[in-house]
């Protein structure tokens, strides 16, 4: 039934001598919809580039569908949405429609323009995001959560099988937002999609979520503490996250 | 037209096609990346193996294209080692030029010939130097076209392009080695002193306008092309250097186009 597609196998990783991963054991299976949370520097975007090949862990070891990390060719089927803000330039002339069909160079090799087929995809990746309509403009000419459609909309046209999102809805006023999980909850109950959320937001992402994975340099074991969720200790919050555990639980 | 009888005056039209091309194709990547001052960094090396030629009697764009991929090459492996990239530049840029006025010096100044690799001359274009720009353009518009993908998409997004499986660091280098090929095409026609403003202004006017990616590239060589052969026939005609001429065409364009869009955007 469970059918593991990444294992992390005791991975640390430092910057120099800053520890940021420590002894991470965990595993996502196909089919799950994670939500990976901790406070700001708790190496939640770290471990996502470990699992990604951006980084090398110092220690430990990284199993991707059943494969070594080092054997594994298959990236296509890993589709990674990062953090808009870091990674994009809002002049940068390029359409919609280009930044979508990067999602199919993965499967066009060196030197092959892109087929029929993949034209195809990128078509229908746009209606599914609903943005085919502005598959011509440029793409900072288009709202945050436009654009952030279509940094996803380039991770599905290279057909994944997980998809990775770092913080997805910063930026994305609270409407688009609802719209947003309703989105993710379709890809992953009606696409078969196994979804990883990154986010420190956690009253947002539990209630979406089928299992938690608390991080702070190393997985907790025993789920996130209340503690662990609340640096500040607030009463009120305290309540809050206890809501939140019990409507995760209870999905699980 | 006079001008299209005088064999040195076809040469040079030939050579500015290639120059024209090459250097506006590889500038749409290097303006986009923020890699705008590597031409002019890359230049630099190249006046270094021009002495070199000219002072062992080795041809000149032989050592001066080895000297040029050799710098682009260290660039890379700077930025690699986690220096920054315009700190990498700084150091080559200088590297290169200080080889070249010491060559300089030790031969005591040189003959007329380095003026011309400096400022670019419609005369001095030679049948051998067309065969060496011609073979030179071909690849860097070659290479262009076969990596059309993977260089728009480590221009655009880095990280993502590095996440799909891209060979990031082959990549990377092959930008910087058609850079510093760009740099010897154009040494000839424009001269090393003034190559990275043809590199760059081309883009910088298209993407005034431009909305996609294909539409910049396609302009920017539009853009190129009238720069140079618009200079070439100012140099014949006036008898002045053609790289001065070329590059003040460039940017004359880029004036007039900025003028209109302004113009455009406030009535429409």
């Amino acid at each position: 039934m469970h059918e593991p597609i990444v294992e992390f196998q005791n991975v640390s990783f430092s910057y120099g001598s800053r520890v940021a991963l420590q002894h991470v054991n965990a595993v996502i299976n196909k089919g799950d919809y994670i939500g990976l949370i901790g406070p700001n520097g708790a190496g939640k975007t770290t471990l996502i580039r470990v699992l990604l090949g951006l980084l090398k862990p110092s220690s430990g070891n990284v199993r991707l569908y059943g494969k070594n990390i080092k054997e594994f060719k298959d990236w296509h089927k890993i589709g990674y949405v990062q953090q808009k803000a870091t990674t994009f330039d809002a002049t940068f002339p390029v359409t919609v429609e280009e930044v979508v069909a990067m999602g199919r160079f993965a499967f066009a090799g060196v030197g092959r323009p892109l087929d029929h087929h993949d034209r195809h995809r990128i078509g229908d990746v746009l209606k599914m995001v609903g943005l085919d309509k502005v598959a011509d403009r440029r793409v900072g000419e288009l709202s945050g959560g436009q654009q952030q459609k279509v940094f996803i909309a380039r991770a599905l046209a290279s057909d994944p099988d997980l998809l990775i999102l770092d913080e997805p809805t910063t930026g994305v006023d609270v409407r688009s937002q609802h719209e947003f999980y309703h989105f993710l909850h379709d890809l992953n109950v009606h696409h078969r999609l196994t979804l990883v959320l990154i986010s420190h937001d956690t009253d947002v992402v539990s209630t979406h979520v089928s299992r938690l994975l608390c991080i702070n340099k190393t997985i907790m074991d025993h789920g996130c503490s209340i503690e662990f969720l609340l640096p500040s200790h607030k009463h009120n919050d305290v309540k809050k996250n206890e809501q939140i555990f019990k409507r995760v639980r209870h999905k699980h | 037209m006079d001008f299209f009888q005088y064999a040195f005056m076809q040469r040079a039209l030939i050579a500015g096609l290639f120059v024209a091309l090459s250097c506006s194709l590889i500038g749409v990547f290097l303006v986009l990346r923020r890699l705008s001052l590597i031409g002019d960094g890359l230049a630099h090396i190249a006046f270094g193996g021009l002495a070199l030629g000219l002072f062992t009697g080795l041809p000149p764009m032989i050592t001066a294209l080895g000297t040029t991929v050799l710098g682009a090459l260290c660039i890379q492996w700077l930025k690699q080692k986690k220096v920054a990239a315009d700190a990498a530049i700084a150091v080559i840029f200088s590297m290169g030029l200080a080889l070249g006025v010491v060559l300089v010096s030790l031969a005591r100044g040189f003959n007329i010939d380095l003026f011309s690799f400096l400022f670019g001359s419609i005369l001095a274009v030679s049948e051998a130097d067309l065969f060496t720009v011609g073979v030179l353009g071909v690849v860097v518009v070659a290479a262009v076209i076969i990596f059309y993908k993977e260089l728009l998409y480590i221009t655009f997004d880095e990280e993502a392009a590095k996440a799909s499986g891209l060979p990031i660091g082959f990549l990377n280098a092959l930008l910087m080695v058609l850079t510093a090929i760009t740099v010897i095409v154009a040494m000839r026609v424009v001269g090393v002193l003034l190559v990275s403003s043809l590199i760059v202004l081309p883009t910088i006017t298209v993407r005034l306008f431009s909305r996609s990616f294909k539409q910049t590239l396609v302009y920017s060589a539009l853009f190129g092309l009238l720069s140079v052969f618009l200079g070439l026939f100012a140099a014949f005609y006036l008898d002045i250097a053609a790289g001065g001429a070329i590059v003040l065409v460039a940017g004359a364009l880029f004036l007039l186009v900025s003028l209109l869009h302004k113009l455009l955007n406030r009535n429409g």
